[in-house]
């Protein structure tokens, strides 16, 4: 049994007992507790059920290299699925669930998988599911998905609250324990801006559980004072519960915080995502402990060495009454020191290696714990939880030697450098023989966009184990960090520390060294992703041998731990196997994050209404107060239709666009882009930005224009009208303005910087509102100080004057056709002036029409519209509108590009007319029509599509535009649309459905 | 580093009576310097700064952009003014008063708010007195600069200002400002 | 995430106030080039591993364009410089050499 001591526990509070729920039973924890020790404390040693073949699984670590124990915090909003127990502090009234098991934890039935793990190895799913084809879809996945995975998604809405946090920095210091904060209380007197990041809620690492002295004090009184000392410097920030989980190119780095409990911090918010730019990062992140590979190492009781150290330190968790330890160094010793010095029983220590002569093995035997060298562990005994082991010869082939009864056992297969972050950017790995174990290779490190090393491992993450090695390593560090700063440091004292001998960790990996085929299958090396030594094996038999294949192959380190606790062991089995030294089979490539972040912390704030910017017009209110249907636009809103009460979306649209047709309507239309084009050149720049001639144009007038991009493909339209000489504004479609503006200024900087140009987007500065119907001039002219008359401001100009006392730029342009204008005014006046026009139109039975409408009225004249007839492959030509391209022009962007053959093809697909036959509803968006003749791939060749589609009120039938090979060519031939299969018929026709001889506008 | 301190929050408020003028032209010419000194009495400023006088400021855009700030009111005579003084000049000059809105921020921790949202430099001694930094916050283009550690101006497109409301509404929300600049 | 010093403003900019425009010192080719070199111009981009010349425009600062002379391996950045130019900079090129002689 697991449970909590009588005393002990250097991180909870006692004197806070708290309640929770696993799997609905009630618990008690304390504060303090995470998790994972307030399961063990309760004796919940079954927390789960493995991935791949359902086997019982325990808490097996103690930080976020833990494999096993995932689980599902919380319900509702605030419900988030697999969550590592044992870096998850415990919060009152937590709901705990366990994952991965149906229909209990305690009888799962998908753990028959386990009596056919010889059906499932490495590589099933590639060999399996490749034939025959529709197994895949109706046999495999659905039994996949019912009997793998994790735990299930939320289906709330996340409740909870995050952010982001951005930082500048001299010096990131990773890690607060014993190195990081040595590294930030020397070099903190500089000055230097340091932000010092703790994962755990608490500063010291292993300092005061491991050692009774450090500095010359007492550990417990150096980490106090020093960490005094560090609040006392303003330029040194430290932050726990911030886990380090990416490292970037030029200095970038993200951490996450998990902010405290939420009971005692307001509520608000859960997690900040740090995105922090340092010049130098000091990664003291200390070691992770290696498993062993022995038959059961994965059965609920066998847990990490050091694990069970800190449960029983920490939290005053006992793992039993009788730990049994396996290891090959002398680091596990201390686990079985202070077990028996807290009064439990340490029956044996089973040591892999065939000598040894340490300091804490001598102490062990002093203490009367029994010690046998040169030995392993032949099978571990029991189900769901250790019962006892089987004691054998490290290299023999496992024949048990002797049967040892024990509920847990304590194993260690030495120590691997917490290197990930090292690694995200480039820095390279070496294997060390003398400590096995891979360190960061000095000579291959990450760097700066100078090209200089900016990651500087220190301590246990550079390889160096030993509390006496410390302070000199770090020292090292610091003076080269101080130096490269110009900073100058003073009387560095470096603590003293009790100097230990220890002997070398021996590389052993497989326990026995000749374990036999069929306990190959038995042993596990991820526990996470169930992966075992069989199958690594397999993947090697079948040629997968580089490391980056058979990890791939196996999927061993690919779950959410990142093979933490299982890479080195499989590259080591790797090598063994292959006989290939380590150094040769590398390591696989280590990426962010180095522990999983919620998707609700990397979107911070950026959901919801801020999910992206809504981009309003000034006149927004009032759509909103007129019953807008709202369309998103690019990043705008735009009012799709307003409807009436009891209107449904369709019929709006028709009595607005009617509405136009008959007497009068009114558009926002303040989207348009509007860029100001100015200067001694701004004639001929425009005539290389514009397909057709602007240069040409007089002051006073506007002309239609279209834009291409170097491939002659048609990017934007809208009307350009000439304010003076040398002054031109451009209005661009609503999503084009942002990209057209960033057009031009490519041009003018990176081309023709010599010409005189100056350009400005200046859409937010104007209101602009269309005014267009059959009476759309007697509405302005009851507001008008100035003359509106076909005479005064013909079809194409434009004029500065007076409407209701505002100052207006008014725009006589068409864009459905009626008899129109658009008012420009200032955006602040803007809503007054809609206001006035609304009022003044109101005994012309005025209404506002909407994107829709406008739509429409377009389609009805045959007008394109950019981003419907066109998407990035249609060349003006396409769309009949060579009347728009200059022939007089020796160039202008898209020219080049529109000479070449297919783009001058007679068989491309051109814009026409589409009537639909037989039916009364449009033909649907985006079909395309069939011919009867096949294509290369036997299939039915395609002869065009639909671009535009809609209902005509005016006409009273359906209406729509489409591109079709030798379209205009082919008037009056019927098509065959193939809407889903079913076929519809249109026929080809003019695409100017509406007023073709322009006698209204 | 308690979150929060009692201090409160920085708020935000749209500040109308703002008049604006764009200013593009060869701002390393001696002549439209000097003109548009004796029109403004205020310097063109250096590159990434802000210059103030008497209720006028002169904000540097880009090598070729300036963006002058003053009562709306005087716009229309600030245009016409440097019209007259620097004809003949290669410049656009044009009223964008309402292109732009402009807020006031005001309180304590205005350099935290602004950093969770904002990948600039925020630290005292790059963000300084007379620094204009072009940048982002949340996803939208902004400039910010401050006349007091407790005030400070940002500037946004007028579509966007409501977006920039309510995202620096959820960035100020009591107890969740780690006291870090 | 790159961090690219803006040489008209001065700003130390982020990645994400920046918006990237591919390889620089392309020669733009008109309506009387050949086919070739049309393609060239259009379509034919190196994708070293090493050292690369490209565009990057300060779009949430000052506007404008601006090259960058980088290593796409070590993401090292060897200089920045206005966009009104033919051709890298001598100093720029001093400096990939110094580094990599």
């Amino acid at each position: 049994m697991t449970v909590r001591l009588p005393t002990g526990g250097t991180v909870i509070d006692r004197s806070k007992p708290i309640t929770f729920s696993f799997n609905g039973k009630k618990l008690r924890g304390y504060k303090g507790d995470t998790v994972a020790s307030a399961l063990l404390a309760n004796n919940q040693q079954l927390v789960g059920r493995s991935f791949k073949y359902h086997r019982p699984r325990g808490i097996f670590a103690s930080g976020p290299e833990e494999p096993n124990g995932l689980f599902t915090l919380g319900k509702g909003g605030k419900l988030e699925p697999n969550q590592v127990g044992s870096t998850t502090e415990l919060t009152d009234g937590l709901e705990i669930q366990s994952q991965n098991h149906w229909p209990s934890l305690e009888t799962d039935f998908g753990s028959v998988a386990n009596v056919a793990s010889r059906l499932l190895p490495a590589g099933f799913y590639y060999k399996t599911f490749m034939a025959p084809k529709q197994a895949w879809k109706h046999l495999f996945e659905p039994a996949i998905r019912q009997s793998a995975g994790l735990g299930k998604p939320p289906m709330d809405n996340d409740s909870d609250h995050y952010e982001h946090f951005y930082t500048h920095v001299d010096l990131l210091v990773v890690g607060g324990g014993i190195a990081g904060l040595l590294a930030a209380r020397m070099l903190a007197p500089t000055g230097l801006k340091i932000l010092l990041l703790e994962q755990t809620p608490y500063f010291g690492g292993r300092l005061i559980q491991d050692h009774d002295e450090f500095g010359g004090s007492s550990s417990g009184e150096w980490l106090t004072t020093t960490l005094e000392e560090l609040s006392t410097h303003k330029n040194v920030t430290l932050r726990n519960r911030t886990s380090v989980a990416g490292v970037y190119d030029h200095g970038f780095v993200i951490a996450d915080e998990k902010l405290p409990d939420p009971s005692d911090n307001s509520g608000y918010l859960k997690r900040r995502l740090w995105k922090i730019r340092t010049k130098r990062i000091v990664l003291a992140t200390g070691a992770i402990e290696r498993p062993l590979c022995f038959v059961g190492n994965d059965i609920p009781g066998v847990r990490l060495a050091s694990g069970i150290r800190d449960f029983l330190q920490n939290y005053g968790v006992s793992p039993g009454d009788r730990t049994a330890v396996l290891t090959n160094n002398d680091d596990a010793y201390k686990t079985a020191i202070a077990l028996t010095e807290i009064g439990l029983s340490v029956p044996l220590i089973m040591d892999t290696r065939m000598e040894i002569r340490g300091t804490l093995p001598t102490k062990a035997r002093k203490m009367g714990i029994r010690v046998e060298p040169a030995r392993g562990i032949g099978e571990v005994l029991g189900k769901k939880t250790v019962t006892g082991l089987e004691m054998c010869s490290q290299v023999g082939e496992g024949t048990s030697l002797e049967i040892i009864g024990c509920e847990a056992i304590a194993v260690s297969g030495g120590w691997s450098p917490t290197v990930h972050l090292w690694s995200h950017c480039n820095g390279k790995l070496k294997w060390d023989d003398s400590r096995t174990m891979f360190v960061p290779d000095w000579q291959k490190p990450p760097v700066d966009s100078q090209g200089k090393q900016n990651i500087f491992p220190i301590g246990s993450a550079d390889g160096y184990l030993q509390l006496h090695d410390i302070p000199v390593q770090v020292e090292t560090t610091v003076k080269f960090l101080a130096q490269e700063f110009e900073k100058p440091l003073t009387n560095l004292e470096l603590p003293e520390a009790e100097r230990i001998t220890e002997e070398k960790c021996h590389g052993t990996w497989l326990v026995p060294f000749g374990m036999k085929p069929a306990n190959r299958a038995k042993t596990w090396v991820d526990f996470q992703n169930d992966v075992k030594v069989s199958d690594i094996d397999l993947a090697l038999l079948e040629g997968f041998e580089s490391i980056e294949h058979s990890k791939r192959y196996t999927t061993l380190g690919m779950a959410t731990d990142q093979g933490k606790t299982s890479n080195v062991n499989g590259i080591a089995l790797v090598s063994h196997n292959l006989g290939v030294p380590m150094n040769k089979v590398g390591t696989t490539t280590f990426r962010p994050p180095y522990s999983p972040i919620p998707l609700g912390t990397i979107a911070g704030t950026a959901k919801q209404e801020l999910f992206k910017p809504t981009r309003k017009t000034p006149i927004d209110a009032w759509h909103e107060a007129n019953n807008a249907h709202w369309e998103p636009v690019s990043d705008w809103r735009r009012p799709y239709c307003y409807l009436l009460e009891g209107e449904t979306v369709e019929n709006a649209v028709n009595r607005e666009a009617l509405r136009v047709r008959t007497t009068v309507g009114m558009l926002d239309a303040t989207t348009l882009g509007k860029i100001l084009v100015k200067g001694r050149d701004a004639a001929k720049f425009l005539d290389m930005m514009y397909t057709n001639n602007m240069g040409t144009l007089k002051p006073g007038r506007c002309r239609y224009g279209l834009m291409c991009d170097e491939n002659g493909f048609l990017m934007d339209d809208g009307v350009v009208a000439r304010l003076d000489e040398t002054t031109f504004l451009c209005h661009t479609t609503t999503g084009g303005a942002d990209h057209i503006h960033g057009w031009m200024e490519d041009w003018l900087q990176c081309e023709w910087w010599d010409w005189r140009v100056f350009t400005a987007n200046i859409t937010d500065q104007y209101v602009q509102i269309g005014i267009a119907g059959p009476q759309a001039r007697e509405v302005l002219e009851k507001l008008g100080e100035m003359g509106l008359s076909e005479e005064e401001l013909p079809f194409m100009s434009w004029k500065k004057g007076r409407l209701a006392g505002f100052e207006v730029q008014v725009y006589r342009i068409s864009f459905s056709g009626e008899l129109s204008y658009e008012i420009s005014i200032k955006a602040s006046e803007g809503l007054e002036l809609w206001k006035r026009i609304y009022e003044a139109g109101k005994e012309f039975s005025i209404e506002p029409y909407g994107t829709e409408a406008l739509h429409v009225l377009r389609a009805e004249k045959g007008f394109i519209m950019i981003g419907d007839e066109t998407d990035g492959t249609v060349i003006p030509q396409d769309l009949g509108l060579d009347w728009a391209i200059s022939k007089k022009k020796d160039d202008f962007l898209g020219k080049r590009g529109q000479y070449r053959s297919f783009l001058t093809d007679p068989d491309r697909w051109r814009l026409v007319g589409l009537d639909v036959l037989d039916r009364e509803e449009p033909l649907p968006h985006g079909v395309y029509a069939q011919s009867e003749d096949q294509c290369d791939f036997g299939h039915p060749r395609m002869e065009g599509r639909v671009t535009s589609t809609y209902y005509s009120p005016m006409l009273k039938r359906p209406i729509a535009m489409g591109l079709v090979e030798r379209g205009p060519e082919r008037m009056g031939e019927v098509l065959k649309f193939n809407s889903g299969g079913k076929m519809i018929k249109a026929k080809i026709v003019n695409h100017m459905f509406y007023d073709p001889d322009k006698e209204v506008q | 580093m308690a979150e929060s301190p009692a201090m409160g929050t920085p708020s935000l408020k749209l500040s109308d009576n703002t008049g604006m003028v764009l200013f593009r032209g060869e701002l390393k010419s001696k002549t439209l310097q000097e003109g548009l000194f004796e029109v403004t009495k205020v310097k063109v400023p250096a590159k990434g700064r802000i210059n103030s006088l008497d209720g006028l400021s002169i904000a540097w855009m880009s090598p070729d952009e300036l963006l002058i700030f003053l009562p709306l009111g005087d716009v229309g005579k600030l245009i016409d003014a440097l019209d007259d003084k620097l004809e003949g000049e290669e410049t656009l000059i044009w009223d964008v008063s309402d292109l732009r809105s402009v807020f006031q921020i005001e309180g304590h921790f205005i350099r935290e708010v602004l950093a969770k949202n904002s990948p600039a430099d925020l630290n005292r001694d790059k963000m300084r007195r007379g620094t204009f930094r072009r940048t982002r916050f949340g996803q939208v283009a902004v400039a910010f600069w401050f006349k007091e550690e407790t005030c400070w101006f940002l500037i946004c497109r007028r579509s966007e200002a409501g977006y920039i409301q309510r995202l620096f509404e959820v960035s100020t929300q009591e107890g969740e400002i780690p006291s870090f600049y | 995430m790159l961090k690219l010093l803006c040489p008209y403003c001065g700003v130390e900019a982020d990645e994400t106030e920046l918006v990237s425009g591919g390889e620089a010192h392309l020669k733009r080719e008109g309506p009387e080039s050949s086919d070739e070199e049309f393609e060239e111009y259009l379509f034919l981009r190196d994708n070293p591993k090493g050292i690369i010349f490209e565009r990057w425009r300060h779009a949430m600062g000052c506007g404008k364009w601006f090259h960058v002379a980088r290593c796409t391996e070590t993401m090292e950045v060897f200089g920045t410089y206005p966009a009104q130019t033919y051709k890298p900079p001598t100093k720029v090129l001093q400096e990939i050499k110094a580094r990599r002689h």
